[in-house]
């Protein structure tokens, strides 16, 4: 009973936003909607706290879509934005540097 | 009321316990009528302890002397059960075990991981057959406790059986709370970021991919990932309808379409 309950629901909301939404969208709308900028993406840009496991370098501009991650306390005398870090340090830290080292299990996340 | 302005210098002069087992200890401090400022030497630092946590500092001065005494070896093998052979501050437990662990470590990843992670089904499905497991002996121990039996099959202490199920079942609600928590934190993830995980299916079960709203997944139309969008941009913008439903429906309304 819940489930068909659940699948006429379905049904009258799928029939409602085609009635409401689909039948009046131009075209070209259609094709813009799979477009990347049109699909919400996770924050990568999220902070996290990370414990270091083996000695990785960290690029803190990696992956930095706004620009404002790097900022002047990230880069040295040279410029460079790449840091090393020994294991067995706990960084905060963009997800988005960590990313690569995480999948690697070079670094772990900290609850 | 507190010198806050020397906390930080005493804190980095604080390499050491207050207290120690020694002459001048926590029997010295039970003895002082704790006078309050006695001049900024050692005797009137320690004189503002309170006696709670005067006993805390040497029972842990205490357990590290002893944990030092014991050797490397301390730990291994015969843990008495989860927690034992912890040493504090190194976040490790070696008397637990590793699966478990394994486990452990898959949730808190996924838990503080912004995007989706890669899916370890054989942790998963191992730990769902354990628990299975676990909750036959469980029955069998309630069972034999309501028979008033013991652990052994005779008939000693049938007190026992019932703490043992009480104990088995802890254990067994701590592994099928870190299951369940895995499972709802991935399909949250999954169900925020529908059409960004499209092209993250090799990072999902066979399960998971079922509420992924994706063209190389199910044959159904682009029309579906319209109306996913759709349903998505309206819970959110009027709540009109129930959000922690929207996976079910769509799901049922894609079902539809499948031949």
């Amino acid at each position: 009973m819940q489930i068909n309950y659940l699948k006429q629901y379905g049904g009258l909301i799928e029939h409602h936003f085609q009635r409401t939404v689909l039948n009046h969208l131009p075209k070209d709308a259609w094709k813009k909607l799979n477009e990347p900028e049109m699909i919400e993406e996770p924050d990568l840009d999220a902070y996290v706290f990370c414990r270091v496991l083996e000695a990785v370098e960290i690029d803190s501009a990696l992956g930095d879509k706004k620009g404002d991650g790097a900022d002047d306390d990230d880069e040295d005398e040279m410029g460079d934005t790449v840091q090393e870090h020994a294991a067995g340090s706990c960084l905060i830290a963009r997800y988005a540097t960590v990313r690569e080292h995480v999948f690697d299990g070079k670094i772990t996340l900290l609850l | 009321m507190a010198d806050l302005n020397n906390l930080l210098g005493e804190l980095d002069d604080r390499d050491e316990p207050y207290l120690s087992d020694g002459p001048g200890g926590a029997d010295e401090l039970s003895g002082d009528d704790g006078g309050g400022y006695a001049g900024d030497s050692d005797g009137g630092r320690r004189a503002e302890l309170p006696a709670a946590l005067a006993e805390a500092e040497r029972i842990k001065a205490t357990a590290a002397l002893r944990r030092d005494e014991d050797g490397p070896g301390y730990g291994d093998g015969d843990a008495a059960g989860p927690g034992a052979g912890t040493r504090p501050g190194d976040g490790t437990d070696e008397g637990a075990d590793a699966e478990y662990e394994r486990l452990k470590s898959l949730w808190s990843q996924e838990v503080m991981c912004p995007e989706l992670l890669p899916n370890d089904p054989d942790t998963v499905a191992l730990h769902a057959e354990l628990l299975q497991g676990q909750e036959d002996t469980i029955e069998e121990l309630k069972e034999r406790a309501a028979a008033g039996l013991g652990i052994g099959g005779g008939a000693d202490e049938p007190m026992l059986a019932s703490l043992a199920a009480s104990i088995y079942k802890m254990e067994a609600d701590r592994v099928r709370f870190l299951l369940a928590d895995l499972t709802r934190t991935r399909l949250a993830k999954i169900e925020n970021h529908a059409l960004y995980n499209r092209e993250l299916v090799d990072r999902m079960s066979d399960e998971e991919v079922r509420c992924v709203p994706c063209d190389c997944c199910h044959p159904v139309s682009f029309a579906a990932v319209v109306l996913w969008s759709c349903y998505v941009f309206a819970s959110n913008v009027f709540c009109v309808v129930p959000r922690i439903n929207s996976h079910l429906t769509a799901s049922v309304s894609f079902a539809d379409k499948l031949p």
